[in-house]
């Protein structure tokens, strides 16, 4: 009987450690490190970039990173290009591990700006309310440096403002948009001005 | 004995974790509807997909990472749905955008397209499938496949598509609010068409929720083909489970109806039983009138039944009239 007992969890304790060792097998080839993010970049990058701007974020409880490149594009015939991967969650702990969440590379014409508009606590969970954010990136070769976002509340139009440096990439993230405390923030538009003032492109109504 | 013993831990183990991912899984797929007329049917669900918006015009889709290997597969055949659905129909991509920027978290989408004919007299009728004649017909119900004019004018087949959509509401802790829309529109078909082929007699939209849910608010809105907003329409008929609508199909062109929309909130209880909302459409071209009967049951689908509200639909004209139904199934 006791040997019995003995064959059982030995078992289990082997069928549990070929299940732990197939898991982690395909965990690690399915996902990256912090490290091998930007070369992953690089190497899908349509503009041919070496170089991105990073940028981490945890907004609304989810660990993202952001990858905008800092390649110009003198014939303005290529979209801006952004690569987004998202912490990867996992039983094994002190792994730290990113999947490719979204990427824009490649995909569209040339904007001096493009924006992307994501929910960070999406996939259709049903138990909490969803919030949206407006992500705006560039490499800037328009020498942007102040955005001004319009978001529409209950009380009227509100405005937000962020400087960039002129001569660089830039990432900038606006959120929560949807239901914040019970009253509906919706995106309205983005205004970018240049260095001296002047409106250099607006995303929007 | 040991190696025996072994091996049934093994299956055991393997049976119960296949048989826990089989049981976790949403059950729900598309209803089939049998029908004599060519027409196909499909849903999506948006569940486990991440939906990203670029500049207002693209829509990214990709799967999430974060669920099990069976639901990532099953997520991942619904995203090749939907990239083919927005291939394939841009009018229903420009709609998903507006939804999702508005804060919207789309659920499920189901379509139902049907190929209709222009008729010796001028109206829109159904084709029957046994006069589908091989290879036009075949590339008519490829939506978009040609241009709108060449398509009405030329070969005078067009496409009527009924869309219902369900969102993710509120939830206060008791009560859920879920928002539908309704939407049909016509395509491939031209203004020019209207001004000379005449559809008297209004059209209807009606959709029936589950007695689970009561109708709490609707609205409904039109377009002409030339863009601009209609106001000929009138609420007929409306109760918790139903909500009936009609509006001008304007026979003189720049009137034509291209697009209409019904929204709902409906307030019940959140529940895991797989439940079906139906849409209907009834393009008339004669002055009608209908008659509506309620049905409360199950329908069956290929995943099993589901709570619904059927409508049997008789119109005070049969000859004069078809009909195009769209089922939606949820279960939250």
């Amino acid at each position: 009987m006791n040997k019995k007992i003995g064959i059982i969890l030995c078992s289990l304790i082997g069928a549990a450690l070929i299940a732990l060792a197939i898991y982690s097998g395909w965990f690690f080839s399915t996902t990256l490190s912090e490290k091998e993010l930007e070369p992953y970049a690089i190497e899908y990058s349509k503009r041919g970039s070496q170089e991105f701007l990073k940028t981490t974020d945890t907004a609304l409880g989810e660990e993202f990173v952001f990858f905008v490149s800092r390649q110009t594009d003198p014939t303005q015939t290529q979209s801006q290009e952004l690569f987004v991967f998202k912490e990867k969650k996992s039983i094994i702990p002190f792994a730290k591990r990113y999947y490719k969440y979204t990427s824009t590379a490649g995909s569209q014409m040339y904007l001096p700006v493009d924006a992307l508009w994501f929910t960070p606590n999406g996939g259709n969970n049903l138990d909490v309310l969803l919030q949206h954010a407006m992500i705006f990136y560039s490499a800037n070769d328009q020498n942007i440096s102040k955005v001004d976002c319009i978001i529409s509340t209950a009380n009227g139009e509100e405005t937000q403002s962020k400087e960039v440096s002129a001569d660089q990439a830039f990432f900038l993230n606006f959120y929560p948009f949807g239901n914040v405390n019970g009253i509906n923030k919706q995106f309205v538009k983005a205004n970018f001005y240049g260095s001296d003032g002047s409106l250099i492109y607006t995303f929007g109504q | 004995m040991k190696m025996k013993a072994v091996k049934q831990i093994f299956v055991a183990l393997t049976a119960f974790s296949v048989l826990a991912s089989i049981t976790m899984l949403p059950v729900y797929a598309s209803e089939k509807a049998e029908s004599p007329y060519v027409e196909t049917h499909e849903q999506i669900n948006f569940d486990n997909l991440n939906i990203a918006i670029l500049n207002s015009d693209k829509i990214i889709v990709s799967v999430d990472e974060d669920v099990g290997l069976l639901k990532k597969v099953k997520a991942n055949t619904e995203k090749e749905k939907l990239e083919n659905y927005l291939k394939s129909n841009p009018i229903a991509g420009q709609n998903i955008i507006q939804n999702v920027q508005a804060n919207e978290n789309i659920y499920a989408i189901a379509h139902t397209d049907a190929l209709v004919e222009r008729n010796v007299d001028g109206h829109w009728e159904r084709v029957k499938k046994e006069q589908e004649n091989g290879s036009l017909v075949k590339a008519l119900l490829s939506p978009f496949a040609m241009q709108a004019n060449a398509a009405s004018e030329s070969s005078g087949y067009a496409h009527l598509s009924l869309e219902s959509t369900i969102w993710n509401g509120n939830w206060n802790g008791s009560t859920y609010l879920y928002e539908i829309n309704t939407r049909a529109y016509w395509y491939d078909n031209s203004a020019e068409s209207g001004q000379c082929y005449p559809a008297g007699g209004e059209d209807f939209l009606l959709t029936a929720v589950p007695n689970t849910m009561g109708i709490s608010y609707d609205s409904f809105s039109l377009k002409n083909a030339n863009g601009s907003a209609s106001s000929d329409y009138r609420r007929c008929n409306g109760n918790a489970t139903y909500i009936q609508y009609a509006f001008e199909d304007d026979p003189f062109g720049p009137q034509q109806m291209s697009e209409a929309n019904m929204y709902l909130q409906a307030k019940g209880s959140r529940t895991t039983q797989l439940r079906q909302i139906n849409s209907y459409y009834i393009h008339t071209w004669k002055q009608m009138s209908l008659s509506v009967g309620i049905t409360a049951g199950a329908s069956v689908g290929p995943d099993g039944p589901s709570a619904s509200v059927g409508l049997d639909i008789r119109p005070s004209i049969v000859d004069k009239q078809w009909q195009l139904y769209c089922p939606l199934r949820f279960y939250f």
